[in-house]
């Protein structure tokens, strides 16, 4: 049986099997943020490496995993064992603010002004979710958007499997910079009334504007807590099974990766491990 | 057996039996909010969508549920299983300013009432039972949803307390002059103050307008606070809460539970909130 029926498997998993694994990481942002918004960390160079990004255009939707520069590199669990996420800590040594994991499933990178249109292929996120889960949409500043706000909307099949939802309108933030979610006020692009989830993105509408620049359209798995840096040099560490237990699955090939939510402006950098252990 | 007896079973639950959810929410006031005062996210923008209030009257009161919209939608637990909070984790957003405590509750039924109404029964009664234990009562929860004109007015409702007594009266509940959309329209309270002796509400049957002609509009709740405040003592800091060791309370999410914040801010500013709800079923 996969997964872990109490306490005491899981530390058998961890002391005689082993199977657990530490993916350390340390990291910095190649650029200065803007306090209380959300930015990516894929960008961030340090261990593991910057991240890439996708081909410009609707054409250019690719499914990442762990083996995609810019993820933590880890290895698949064996057997029919499924591996969760234990536990984990989290720092920043010139910056407050805090941390959350996730898979990022699938991306895509469109200009600012594309026009209304198809992703060919989809955004599609189904390679790494539950049945009837679904993913949320973040988005990424890569090239810097020009002194305007355009508005979009983008059309999903939700977690249930039901195509041609209709997220509320995205509107860009003007000269939002690179790495910065390209809106305001949000973590994550809202979507239709009644969804918890996306699983895939068929296409998106260039409802008004034609200010220019690149953000990435990703799919995200959140994964366990966020990390608080509360000061600089004082991170925090959370367990994942008895203080906020959530075991959340890692399921084989994720990319896992950083959303970083600054306190403050800075050029930041952050280190520490994730914990994960299979069954 | 439903529910949990061990902690054990809560690991097999997260793990083995994939039987949790998350439920995410990212959401902002349209307007500043009061300083040192409860406020609604329930109309706030963002995901979950904003939710509506009935049209004004006295018979304008409905049960509300997870599929109406406001509420954190979420799957009931299937097969005679029940769902509890795990945790949660909050952040104001985008501010650093944006900081105060939040709390998550089932808004159970709710009406929309002009502030002047007069005195009259609800017709249907605002109902709270489809989600209360025998025994168990809600808070009264106000909120203005038509900003007030520039006076005051003092009511009181009449209700059915925990232990199914009726005939029960709140408090006077006098309003604050020039009350803005969003805000509970009492000082110095989170709840509406129930009669001497009673923890709960289980219906209110009417209201009786004591005295005053201001105008706006304010819906009335029977509402089920869960879990524990969270602390936001700093916008841009994701607080936790952990409610299986860290504040033992593992509350229970009944089917169709409408679940929506309230929070009582520090800064009046636009304030947005971001985070999730953790929830296990067993």
């Amino acid at each position: 049986m996969a997964g872990f029926t109490g306490l005491d498997q899981i530390i058998n998993a961890v002391t005689n099997n082993p199977w657990k694994q530490q993916l350390e990481f340390t990291k910095r942002l190649p650029s200065t943020t803007v306090a209380s918004v959300p930015h990516t960390a894929w960008l961030a160079t340090g261990n593991p490496v910057a991240g890439t990004t996708p081909t410009v255009g609707l054409g250019g939707a690719v499914v990442t995993t762990s083996a995609t520069d810019g993820a933590m590199p880890y290895t698949n669990p064996g057997g029919a064992r499924t591996m969760h996420l234990v536990s984990g800590h989290a720092m920043s040594m010139n910056a407050i603010g805090s941390l959350l994991l996730v898979d990022r499933i699938a991306h895509a990178n469109i200009t600012n002004n594309q026009g209304t249109g198809n992703f060919t292929p989809n955004l599609d996120a189904t390679s790494r979710l539950g049945a009837t889960e679904g993913a949320l949409i973040f988005m990424e500043v890569t090239t810097a958007l020009s002194a305007a706000a355009n508005t979009r909307t983008f059309t999903y099949t939700n977690q249930a499997g039901t195509a041609g939802r209709v997220t509320q309108n995205v509107v860009t933030v003007a000269s939002a910079v690179a790495g910065r979610v390209p809106y305001a006020n949000y973590v994550w692009v809202q979507l239709q009334a009644g969804d918890t989830g996306v699983r895939s993105i068929q296409s998106t509408t260039l409802v008004s504007g034609t200010a220019t620049g690149n953000y990435n359209v990703v799919l995200v798995r959140p994964l366990g807590y966020p990390f608080e840096c509360i000061a600089t040099s004082l991170g925090s560490d959370h367990d994942f099974v008895l203080d906020l237990p959530s075991l959340d699955r890692i399921y084989p090939d994720s990319c896992l990766m950083w959303i970083w939510l600054p306190v403050a402006a800075a050029i930041a950098n952050f280190a520490g491990m994730i914990r994960v252990v299979e069954n | 057996m439903a529910r949990f007896t061990t902690h054990d079973q809560i690991i097999e639950a997260l793990s083995v039996n994939d039987r949790s959810q998350k439920l995410y929410f990212t959401k902002r006031l349209a307007n500043a909010a009061a300083v040192n005062v409860p406020n609604t996210f329930w109309n706030a923008e963002g995901m979950p969508a904003q939710g509506t209030y009935p049209a004004a009257g006295m018979g304008s009161a409905v049960v509300t549920t997870s599929a109406t919209t406001g509420a954190l939608p979420y799957t009931n637990p299937g097969g005679g299983r029940e769902m509890f909070a795990l945790g949660a984790t909050a952040t104001g957003i985008p501010s650093v300013n944006d900081r105060g405590l939040l709390l998550l509750c089932d808004r159970i039924a709710h009406a929309n009432i002009n502030h002047n109404q007069g005195t009259a029964s609800f017709s249907p009664v605002i109902d709270g039972t489809s989600r209360l234990a025998a025994g168990e009562g809600g808070m009264i929860l106000m909120e203005v949803t038509t900003a007030f004109s520039a006076a005051s007015n003092t009511r009181t409702f009449t209700y059915t307390n925990q232990a199914g007594t009726a005939g029960r009266t709140t408090g006077n509940i006098v309003t604050v002059a020039s009350s803005l959309v969003g805000r509970v329209p009492y000082a110095d309270f989170l709840w509406v103050p129930l009669q001497s002796g009673d923890t709960g509400c289980r219906s209110i049957e009417s209201t009786t307008l004591v005295s005053g002609t201001a105008t706006g509009a304010h819906s009335v709740c029977i509402v089920n606070p869960i879990g524990a405040w969270i602390i936001i003592p700093n916008g841009s800091f994701m607080s936790t809460r952990d409610f299986v060791l860290e504040v033992p309370s593992l509350p229970l999410i009944r089917d169709n539970a409408c679940l929506f914040w309230l929070m009582v801010h520090t800064v009046a500013t636009n304030i947005g909130i971001a985070g999730f709800v953790k929830i296990a079923e067993n």
